[in-house]
């Protein structure tokens, strides 16, 4: 084999993966003599290797140095591979290189500054990799380099001054990098460039007026940079120039005139580049102008009418400026014009009639401006007129009859205009219809039927017209999401058919005269968020039905004439923060269920005939911030002292009810900004903390006889108050008991209590001593205990040993299979002797029980006895984390990244519940991989939460430290009391195994290193540079995904966030809710990068 | 044939800037009520 061959199994070495061919062709051969025959080669006429092909194969490894000696190659394409480590410097030996593409692989560290002598390269691919550091000079002194790529990747550093020298380039692109500094003024003896691409970096300084000697240039891309200054650029070289993107920068000045000179423009874009003054009238000399974007720019004056003369253009947008003036008739001329998009400025005037006639436009923008005029007919003929919005001017008169008969409209939003007449009846004739907005005008009529026939309609808003009549019914799989026809005139009953909307979130019928009940169907809307039906003739019970509306947040029925009680079963809005009953006729108790609806913030159910006390569990509901008003009721008894515990509360109104006693409760309410107690029976002094309230709104207390005034608050302040001082209390008593008659009084109350004890303490040791030891469990759950319980025993054979499928630290676990497809893991628990299993023990996992989240697992069942108890959960088919991670199999389970970081926004959810959303909080205090079990969809639910704390504290080994190595925080390691920062810890430990399969204590470690100082000291190695630190520790089974730049992105973010939580200092670690935030705003970026990728 | 090769690469798009919208004014707060 010749020492081509030889060179090419040398470099065959280096290579971890191949495609067969390459296994098969690559090797010595008795009857070959040279590598020409090989896959992916070709060879010149001396047979030495003139090319090497692996583009697209699958290959990963590393490009060997011995590359060098090919002396002859002169292609070199492995392209989309993954190879990955440094670009090899020895490449500058193959001095016939004409070709080098090592696009679309895993590459890293810096460009070598040896290609300078490939003195015959013209096409240098290096996109998409993971380079770094700063571009050699020598880059830009290859010869003959004509075509150099360079983006996505990681460099930095300026832009050498030797771009200068390459005379050469035809096409540079940088973009998607982080080079900074200026662009240099040299490029402009870069006299060959046609294309040139540096968007998207962090570029500083001006646009170089050396640009404008680029006679060649088609297209120029610097959007998306630091740059500043004037734009100079346009002058009579620019003829060949195509495409302009200058977009988002923070230049100076306006928009060059001289950019009428670049004939040949196709495109000029800069959005958002802190341009000023007006639009140049030159660029009407545009002819081949098909886009036209100044948009989000500060500048002013009117619009050109040369404009007109653009006659190409296709898409005009000038919105979010300052413009002001009319729209200049002369752009009716552009025949080719599709999109007019001029919202969010400041134009008046009437649109022009030549523009209502344009049979182009497909897109008419003209929102929040200062237009009028009437729609005129034209409008109807507009025949590809698809979008229409031109809600927020003062447009006015009649929208015509005609419209939509001629057209597909998809949108349209004529909001808050002065428009009168009737709804035109063939807005949906082309069947497009998504949006029809026509709210805030003054419209009177009825809703025509074709409207409501009309499925497509997403988003439906007539708000605040003169609309009446009855509302149309709404067909089966209607697309209908939002509807809001509040403030109108609308009659008759509610029509069940929006009981089939099925993707309703949103309905507000408020404020008109409605009259019926309230239809049952709407509880099919599973989805519905938002409900105000108030303040119209309704009447009837609230249906049962609507706590099928599991989603509901906001629920308004006030001023109507509703009776009856509310549901208990409302209990299932468990998202509810609004709850409106005001203002009807609803009798019987205040619901018992309030306290379930834990983040209900404002409950207003004033005005109806709800009797008895006001229940202590009100008291319950923590985020009860805004407004508690019980007022208008038949409401009796004392204020709870529960209800004390509101401290959030900001408004309290109970008044117009017989309620008694004093107002002491009130002390606590801290937040109270309005309180009204009127027309009650209270008693005693008024609370310190509403002094203020007294003083500002003093009727908020009357019609209380027996109320009275302190005289701690101040004299003058309470000269508007009816009510009187208090007695004085220093009085009373010189009138009241002796000390000697107190202190009997004492002693006598001290001798009873005493007795009293006593006498208990010894019946209980009689009942102790007589009762009878129990071996049978007892039954904690209230429905059909028992024969679950008989079911699991006879299931595992009274749970014998062959069931078993774990062991824990506190018990074993069995495969209960009860037939029909329930399968339940039972986990028995065996208590110390000195474990009890008492009252407050049973309790504790009384609450566990009632936890539920997707994300924990679910306990079924539980049953106790004297030395053991049961512990019933669904059985989770994968197993835990750990063996799909690290099981025997685990290449059965690989877990691709979206899986692994599902599970890491899973575990997240689950603990920021177990944190936040449970009263009181729990800490789990052992997370680790195998307490994260694994359903048949690799969704995690986070088992044995609480049981740790459940053990301990009914053990008298407090000094007990408990959890797993690897997984303690530091400063747990000693101690046994946890907060939540002990779990973020461990969470954060999980979080890298995630991304490294490592365990967390593995035996790859360096000795008494755990996962987290190994990944610190990567980091430390790699100069604090994550993404260089990821590619070192990442599970190798991700690297093939991670040339995907969004996935990348996103494992470097979770790294960041396990190296958060896996902080020393417990303070400096995020919270769990922190941790879901930032895994929901990764996963937004993932998506946003995805659809940005050029991939 | 080993001449040096350049391959078609998708030409970059200009920016698009912010896409119009439909009013978007969410739903009122339900109100504190106040006697009428």
């Amino acid at each position: 084999l010749n020492s081509d061959g030889l060179t090419l199994l040398s470099l065959l070495k280096h290579l971890d993966r191949v495609p067969p061919q390459v296994t098969s062709t690559w090797k010595i051969n008795a009857s070959e003599a040279t590598p020409c025959n090989w896959f992916g080669i070709t060879c010149d006429d001396s047979k030495n290797v003139a090319s090497l092909n692996f583009t697209r194969s699958r290959v990963s490894g590393q490009l060997g140095p011995e590359i060098g000696e090919l002396k002859s190659l002169q292609i070199l394409d492995l392209s989309t591979n993954n190879f990955s480590g440094t670009i090899p410097s020895t490449l500058g030996n193959c001095t016939k290189l004409a070709t080098l593409d090592l696009s679309e692989n895993g590459f890293s560290d810096k460009i070598p500054d040896t290609l300078d002598s490939l003195k015959r390269l013209e096409v240098l691919y290096l996109y998409i990799n993971f380079l770094t550091g700063e571009l050699p000079e020598s880059l830009f002194r290859i010869p003959k380099l004509q075509v150099l790529y360079l983006d996505y990747n990681n460099l930095t550093g300026p832009i050498p001054q030797s771009i200068g020298d390459a005379k050469e380039l035809v096409e540079l692109s940088m973009y998607a990098n982080q080079f900074s500094g200026n662009i240099p003024e040299s490029i402009g003896n870069s006299s060959s460039l046609q294309i040139l691409y540096l968007h998207r970096n962090k570029l500083v300084g001006s646009l170089p007026e050396s640009l404008n000697l680029l006679g060649n240039l088609t297209t120029l891309f610097v959007g998306n940079n630091s740059l500043q200054g004037p734009v100079r650029f346009g002058s009579p070289n620019c003829k060949n120039l195509l495409t302009l993107d200058l977009s988002y920068n923070e230049f100076e000045g306006g928009v060059p005139p001289a950019l009428g000179n670049c004939s040949s423009l196709d495109a000029l874009v800069i959005v958002s580049g802190n341009l000023s003054g007006t639009i140049p009238s030159s660029l009407g000399m545009l002819k081949n102008l098909t886009i036209l974007n100044l948009s989000e720019n500060r500048l002013s004056g009117s619009i050109p009418a040369e404009l007109g003369n653009c006659s190409s253009l296709n898409l005009l947008k000038l919105n979010d400026n300052q413009l002001v003036g009319g729209i200049p008739s002369a752009l009716g001329k552009l025949r080719k014009l599709e999109s007019l998009e001029l919202f969010e400025n400041r134009f008046s005037g009437e649109i022009p009639i030549e523009i209502w006639k344009s049979q182009s436009l497909t897109q008419l923008l003209v929102y929040q401006n200062n237009l009028t005029g009437e729609l005129p007919v034209e409008m109807t003929e507009m025949k590809k007129l698809k979008i229409a919005t031109l809600f927020n001017n003062s447009f006015y008169g009649a929208i015509p009859p005609g419209l939509g008969v001629n057209s597909s409209l998809e949108e349209v939003d004529f909001i808050g205009n002065k428009l009168t007449g009737e709804i035109p009846p063939n807005l949906c004739h082309g069947r497009k219809l998504r949006i029809l907005n026509l709210g805030s005008n003054l419209l009177h009529g009825t809703i025509p039927a074709s409207i409501g026939h009309c499925k497509t309609i997403r988003r439906f808003i007539l708000r605040e017209n003169n609309l009446s009549g009855l509302l149309p019914e709404f067909s089966q799989d209607h697309s209908l999401s939002f509807l809001d026809f509040n403030s109108n005139n609308f009659e008759g009953p509610i029509p069940g058919s929006l009981g089939s909307c099925k993707n309703l979130s949103s309905i507000n019928l408020s404020r008109n005269r409605f009259t019926g009940q309230i239809p049952p169907q709407l509880g099919n809307l599973q989805n519905l968020g938002y409900m105000n039906l108030s303040r119209n003739l309704l009447e009837g019970s609230l249906p049962a039905q609507l706590s099928n509306c599991v989603s509901l947040e906001r629920f308004d029925v006030g001023f109507n004439s509703l009776n009856g009680s509310v549901p208990s079963n409302f209990s299932n809005w468990k998202g509810l923060t609004t709850l409106v009953l005001s203002e009807n006729r609803f009798s019987g108790g205040i619901p018992q269920f309030l306290p379930e609806l834990k983040k209900l913030s404002t409950l207003q159910i004033a005005r109806n005939a709800f009797g008895g006390e006001i229940p202590s569990s009100i008291g319950l509901i923590e985020d009860l911030i805004y407004d508690l008003d019980l007022s208008g009721n038949g409401l009796t008894g004392e204020i709870p002292a529960k209800l004390g515990d509101l401290i959030k509360l900001t408004r309290l109104n109970i008044s117009n009810n017989n309620l008694t006693g004093s107002l002491s409760v009130l002390k606590g309410l801290t937040s109270l900004l309005h309180v009204d107690v009127s027309n009650n029976q209270f008693t005693g002094p008024i609370p310190d903390n509403l002094e203020g309230q007294l003083l500002s709104e003093p009727s908020s207390f009357s019609g209380n006889p027996n109320l009275c005034i302190p005289h701690s608050f101040s004299a003058s302040n309470n000269s508007r108050s009816a009510l009187k001082y208090c007695k004085d209390q220093s009085k009373s008593r010189k009138s009241g008991l002796s000390t000697w008659q107190i202190v009997l009084i004492a002693v006598l109350s001290s001798l009873l209590v005493l007795v009293v004890v006593l006498a208990l303490v010894f019946i209980c040791l009689r009942r102790r001593k007589g009762r009878p030891e129990k071996d049978a469990y007892v039954f904690t759950q209230e429905e059909g205990p028992s024969l679950l319980l008989n079911k699991v025993l006879a299931a595992t054979d009274n749970l014998n040993e062959k069931y078993t499928i774990g062991r824990g630290a506190h018990g074993i676990v069995y495969r209960a299979s009860l037939g029909s497809g329930k399968v339940y893991a039972v986990k028995r628990l065996v208590f110390a002797s000195h474990i009890r299993a008492n009252q407050s023990m049973m309790r504790e996992i009384d609450t566990i029980g009632k936890v539920r989240h997707r994300n924990l697992i679910k306990l079924e069942g539980f049953w106790l006895r004297k030395d053991d108890g049961l512990m019933l959960y669904r059985y989770m088919p994968k197993g835990s984390l750990y063996d799909v991670l690290h099981g025997v199999s685990p290449k059965e389970n690989v877990l691709d990244w979206s899986a692994r970081y599902n599970v890491a926004l899973g575990v997240a959810h689950g603990l920021a519940y177990l944190h936040y959303d449970c009263h009181p909080p729990i800490v789990h205090r052992d997370i680790k991989p195998e307490n994260i079990l694994m359903d048949s969809d690799l969704e995690p639910h986070i088992g044995d939460f609480g049981l740790a704390r459940l053990l301990d504290d009914s053990t008298v080994s407090t000094a007990t430290v408990t959890g797993t190595t690897g997984y303690i925080a530091p400063e747990n390691a000693f101690k046994t009391v946890r907060g939540r920062e002990s779990d973020v810890y461990s969470y954060g430990v999980v979080l890298l195994e995630l991304v490294t399969r490592k365990r967390a204590v593995d035996k790859s470690f360096p000795e008494s290193t755990d996962i987290v100082s190994w990944v610190r000291s990567a980091l430390s190695s790699s100069n604090n540079n994550v993404e260089d630190m990821v590619t070192t520790i990442v599970d190798p089974i991700l690297v093939d995904e991670l040339l995907d730049s969004s996935l990348r992105e996103q494992v470097m973010q979770v790294t960041e966030l396990a190296l958060s939580c896996t902080q020393q200092d417990p303070a400096m670690r995020p919270t769990m809710r922190d941790a879901v935030k930032l895994l929901e705003d990764v996963k937004h970026l993932a998506r946003s990068c995805s659809s940005d990728s050029v991939r | 044939d080993n001449k040096a090769k350049s391959k078609k690469r998708d030409k970059e798009k200009p920016s698009s800037g912010r896409p119009g919208q439909t009013n978007s004014v969410p739903n009122a707060a339900i109100q504190v009520y106040k006697e009428d």
